[in-house]
């Protein structure tokens, strides 16, 4: 996880980060990966829950499908790591910056409801890796 | 015909992405309650008094079933939504609401400041429940503040510590407990005032999708170990 830190790599530690939590082991990282995975994706939820429509807007057709196909997927990726962030920090890991090139490395950047279980699922153990690995030099970022 | 190409490719694009239906929780009416003079409760009819020092917050509560303890039993029987605008009583920075509502068990839901999706927290990770019983006032305080990055809280409602409310990524603290600015003294009568029996609930399904989060730690009530929440009564 070396690096030269640069200010503009400073500026997305908010996007492209890392969880690490000392005396850690894989399963207990993985574990708690996947439930806050699924907290953030919206799918830890009641069994008569479910998801809500993209909302209607007022600017017509095109105005709801910007809405539906650009605005809300970015809402939802946003949504989904500040969830995730609040998740982990609850579980007692710390989060650390990382540069996009090396973050997309080992996580995925765009999670559709296309994205196949498996690619998550991978990507989720590479972060487990990390998250139980060697303890990071680097500082941590705080909530 | 261009254009009409692509008219049809997003009007099928449209009808591609099929809404997914909103769950069904429903809303429970409440009324507010207006009284000159002291007010004194009427029997048989229950009332929620609710305290916060955040501006115009949307706060809801979820009735529960008689029973509920958990997440693996919780059955909602429709939710409350305090009128934000239309408060009691206010005095500088605090809010006061008082409502008639069904008696029951209520557990905290959910606050917002902004009401923007990304200012809604869910205390699906950490909640209370407590009893709302006839012929009573049940008296309890809502209120959230940013946190900095070490956890530490800043004034409730205070904005300046570079997080500002509409950031997706400040962290929030949902402060839980009975009310403490004394603004319902002269305006409620005391005898009915009845201070909120906390019962901690370590999970809330995020029923209407929400950013989530826990309330804080509540004094000889509930803590936490990490992500465990410990009962803490006696």
């Amino acid at each position: 996880m070396a690096f030269a830190e640069t200010p503009a790599m400073v500026k997305d530690y908010d996007k492209y980060f890392y969880f690490h939590r000392q005396s850690t082991s894989f399963v207990e990282a993985l574990t708690d990966l996947r439930e806050c995975d699924a907290r953030a994706r919206g799918i830890w939820q009641g069994k008569t829950a479910r998801g809500e429509a993209p909302g209607r807007t007022a600017y017509g057709l095109v105005g709801d499908l910007a809405n539906a196909l650009i605005f809300v997927p970015a809402q939802d990726r946003l949504f989904r790591r500040a969830n995730l962030r609040r998740c982990m920090s609850f579980k007692g890991y710390a989060r650390y910056g990382l540069p996009k090139a090396l973050w997309e490395s080992f996580n995925l950047q765009h999670i559709e409801t296309a994205t196949p279980e498996r690619d998550i699922q991978m990507s989720l153990a590479r972060q487990a890796l990390v998250a139980s690995g060697p303890q990071p030099t680097s500082r941590a970022l705080g909530l | 015909m261009r254009s009409l190409a692509l008219t049809a490719t997003l009007a099928a694009a449209v009808l591609a992405l099929q809404p997914v239906s909103a769950q069904e929780l429903k809303q429970i009416e409440i009324s507010k309650v207006t009284a000159r003079g002291e007010f004194h409760p009427e029997a048989g009819k229950a009332y929620l008094m609710v305290e916060s020092r955040n501006r115009g917050p949307l706060i809801r509560f979820v009735r529960l079933a008689e029973g509920t303890r958990d997440v693996s039993v919780a059955f909602p029987l429709g939710y409350i939504e305090l009128p934000r605008r239309d408060r009691f009583a206010n005095a500088e920075n605090v809010s006061l609401w008082l409502v008639e509502i069904p008696a029951g068990n209520y557990a905290f839901s959910s606050i917002s400041w902004q009401y923007l999706p990304q200012d809604i927290d869910c205390a699906c990770m950490g909640s209370v429940h407590f009893a709302v019983e006839p012929g009573k006032v049940t008296a309890v305080r809502i209120e959230s503040a940013i946190l900095d990055a070490q956890g530490q809280q800043i004034d409730t409602g205070n904005r300046a510590n570079g997080r500002g409310e509409q950031d997706a990524f400040a962290m929030r603290g949902i402060a839980v407990g009975h009310p403490t600015s004394g603004v319902w003294q002269g305006r409620v009568a005391a005898s009915a005032i009845e201070p909120a029996r906390f019962v901690p609930m370590p999970e809330l399904p995020n029923w209407f999708r929400n950013q989530i989060n826990r309330v804080m730690p509540i004094p000889a009530v509930l803590g936490y170990e990490r992500e465990r929440m410990i009962d803490l009564r006696d």
